[in-house]
């Protein structure tokens, strides 16, 4: 049955929700494409309102989204680079690192008895801490040495030790109560 | 960055995307829209390209200067003006070409092994064979 070329509710929020879900993209991939992209989307479902109602637009879904996340995540890693990716390290590792500390200290400060699971969190987040770090510092020579980016490479060298000043500013302001439970 | 001068097997082979992307940008303009329609049309619904593949691809295709994107409109009474139309590009044409000849090379060799004599086999389209067609594999 062929129905009117009116936007059905489903048409309208099918095509506001894809348009949403274009932010998965990175940025300058979507300031290129994202207006083409939901307008292309806005076509199919239109064309399946008229085909088939509101089972067609929603049938279009399944695809779409499988098509939304297989190009979301290969432009995502199409665009990362060995520098990006030592980067991100650089920065997840102590970012990891001062969270895992955090939730520690919030988790003593509010109960004062941390139970074991905690320490161990804290324990086990320092190791995989060092470890990012150490990977971060591998990929960063690596990096450099291909490229000639010192400057970057200094940076990302610099960003564990930035996590370890953070670790001591943090623990000279740690109340008292959650210095002794660590040092136990 | 752009291959226009550059060796056009040197692509090859090019993902079933691309490759139906320039076929169906090779007997005219069209906009992404057109261009899925037009994909899902000439392989009976097999292929479908959606937005997000389509569109990868076609940034990828421009970097490698396959297609181009046109300034004038086919006809801008008839459509958004926001659309953006693209166009199959002289280095892109030679490597659909090149891309089609390496397909048609695999294609007489399964002819050759039988295997596209099995019965009850159908390609599911009319493959319009050229008997003076010469895929080059040296006179088997």
């Amino acid at each position: 049955m062929e129905r009117d070329d009116a936007p059905s509710d489903v048409t309208v929020w099918s095509a506001r929700l894809y348009r949403t879900l274009l932010l998965a993209f990175p940025a300058p991939f979507r300031r290129a494409y994202s207006d083409e992209m939901a307008h292309a989307f806005r076509d199919l479902c239109r064309a399946a309102w008229r085909t088939r109602g509101a089972c067609g637009v929603l049938a279009l879904w399944p695809g779409a989204l499988r098509d939304l996340l297989l190009a979301a995540s290969a432009e995502h890693v199409g665009g990362l680079t060995m520098l990006r990716l030592t980067m991100i390290l650089s920065l997840t590792a102590p970012a990891l690192f001062v969270l895992d500390n955090l939730a520690f200290m919030v988790w003593a400060v509010s109960l004062g008895d941390p139970p074991d699971f905690m320490t161990n969190v804290a324990i086990y987040g320092f190791i995989g801490w060092l470890g990012l770090a150490v990977v971060a510092w591998l990929l960063g020579a690596f990096v450099a040495a291909r490229q000639g980016r010192w400057g970057w490479f200094a940076l990302a060298l610099c960003l564990p030790y930035a996590g370890s000043l953070l670790y001591s500013v943090l623990e000279s302001i740690a109340p008292p109560g959650v210095a002794v439970i660590q040092d136990a | 960055m752009s291959q226009e001068s550059g060796d056009a097997e040197a692509l090859l082979p090019l993902t079933p995307a691309v490759f139906q992307i320039l076929l169906a940008l090779s007997d005219g303009e069209r906009h992404g829209y057109a261009i899925m329609r037009e994909v899902e049309a000439s392989t009976q619904g097999q292929l479908r390209i959606g937005p997000g593949t389509l569109y990868r691809s076609i940034k990828q295709m421009l970097a490698q200067g396959l297609i181009a994107e046109t300034e004038e409109r086919p006809d801008p009474a008839l459509d958004d003006e926001r659309r953006r139309y693209y166009r199959l590009t002289d280095f892109g044409q030679r490597v659909a070409a090149a891309e089609a000849r390496r397909l048609a090379r695999l294609v007489a060799q399964a002819r050759q092994r039988h295997l596209l004599d099995i019965p009850g086999f159908d390609p599911g389209f009319d493959p319009g064979f050229d008997p003076g067609f010469d895929p080059g594999l040296g006179g088997a």
